[in-house]
């Protein structure tokens, strides 16, 4: 990808949602049915900010999930034709679930449900753990030890501590031994919202957005470590924009 | 020099199936559909024959539809969908329960069920699909959603198993090894 094609989408300012334009499919198949064929961006609003930025831990995390073959993995981010297309090329069986969308609409509709019942007909745990346990009933439902990998993206820079705690636990039951799991934690509150996709083997891009939900907290290296504990090993990448990127091998 | 409405050698010819990308035509087209109806379906003339079917935003459908020319659906869709030789489209206000079929698929509104494309899959800006997709091609907008599992299927894993080659004196050549 040439530096000017890298720059196609910046745009002065955030303009909200990503745009909607097809990106580049329908061409004739390549071997994974995902061909590059650009489509003209329609005239409307600005294209929200894009930057691609090199990623060590996804450097890594392919490392690791080479020649594994027909393998499935899981990306808890928005569906990007980009990271499914360059996973499908590479033999996998991609599951995609946009959980910080979902728990954004789960905390809608709880709080609707819940001002519509009365003190008296509510006899549900409304603390953030049962909470965090009503919302993993229709989330990540996966059979243990299914995945090869996991991307997690910052996902967990936007949940509360309670339901962070359990989607770890969650993710960290469905990862086969030996499997790995990607995730970005914020070094400092995130200025700007930006949701993830990959870009090539070597980097990843991120995509101005609505911000959907504040961030709730910046872990520090020692939680990240105990929420990981699980996982046999682990590396941790810096990057310029003091974003960590851990990697986690189960 | 102006010719009467009703001489016969000026009347409209049947209006042809409108594009299936153009969701301001809510008109309905009869079409031999194997469906149960539970709503009052307005009698049209009959489309010709290429013409598709469509299926507005105030229809409910419960039960299986199959055919094998493009479908259009605008309106709320539970049980299966069957196209195996045409396009389906869900439009923007379409709900669909079904798993769905066809030589192709756009999805513009919400579908809950899989989805196989025999040649292609099209998930709008606009569109969520909840449940697992197989395309032999795969277009996803910036905006779509899809919570399920995305798997292209290869032409091989689609295609009917292939009758054994024999040689001149009729022993079974090996098969050809896929390409990567």
């Amino acid at each position: 990808m040439s530096f000017l094609q890298r720059l196609r989408f910046s745009a002065a300012g955030h303009a909200g949602a990503a745009p909607t334009q097809a990106v580049g499919l329908g061409g004739p198949a390549g071997r994974s049915g995902i061909s590059a064929t650009p489509v003209s961006a329609p005239a409307g609003p600005a294209y929200a900010p894009r930057t691609v930025r090199p990623s060590s831990g996804l450097k890594e995390m392919l490392w690791h999930l080479d020649g594994i073959g027909r393998g499935q993995l899981l990306d808890v981010g928005p569906v990007w034709q980009n990271t499914m297309g360059f996973f499908i090329e590479r033999g996998f069986r991609v599951y995609s679930e946009d959980l910080l969308s979902e728990w954004q609409t789960f905390l809608s509709d709880e709080e609707a449900r819940m001002r519509a019942l009365s003190a008296a007909e509510c006899d549900e745990d409304v603390t953030p753990a049962g909470r965090a346990e009503r919302f993993l009933k229709t989330t990540l439902q996966h059979g243990p030890g299914t995945l090869d990998g996991i991307l997690l993206w910052d996902l967990l820079d936007y949940l509360d501590s309670a339901v962070g705690a359990r989607v770890i636990a969650r993710v960290t039951s469905l990862v086969r031994d030996g499997g790995v799991l990607l995730a970005l934690f914020h070094s400092r509150k995130p200025e700007s919202f930006h949701r993830y996709r990959v870009f090539d083997a070597q980097n990843i891009e991120l995509v101005g957005a609505h911000s959907m939900i504040a961030p709730q907290r910046v872990y520090q290296n020692r939680e990240i470590q105990d929420l990981f504990s699980r996982f046999r090993s682990s590396k941790t990448f810096v990057g310029r924009d003091q974003v960590r990127e851990g990697l986690f091998i189960k | 020099m102006w010719r009467k409405p009703e001489d016969p050698k000026f009347a409209a010819a049947p209006p042809m199936f409108p594009a299936s990308n153009s969701p301001e035509d809510t008109s309905l087209r009869t079409e031999p559909l194997s469906a149960t109806s539970n709503s009052t379906v307005p009698s049209v003339a009959a489309p010709a024959p290429t013409a598709g079917g469509l299926l507005t935003s105030t229809l409910v459908i419960k039960g299986e539809i199959s055919g094998s020319e493009d479908l259009m659906v605008d309106g709320e869709v539970h049980g299966k969908i069957q196209i195996n030789e045409g396009k389906v489209t869900i439009g923007p206000h379409g709900r669909v329960s079904a798993d769905i079929v066809a030589r192709e698929i756009l999805v513009r509104g919400k579908v809950e069920g899989s989805l196989r494309g025999r040649e292609r899959v099209e998930i709008a800006s606009t569109g969520e699909v909840r449940g697992d997709v197989f395309a032999r091609r795969l277009v996803i907008e910036e905006g779509a959603a899809i919570k399920g599992s995305i798997e292209i299927e290869r032409p091989a894993e689609m295609a009917p198993p292939r009758a054994a080659r024999v040689s001149g004196d009729g022993a079974e050549l090996p098969g050809e090894r896929e390409s990567a």
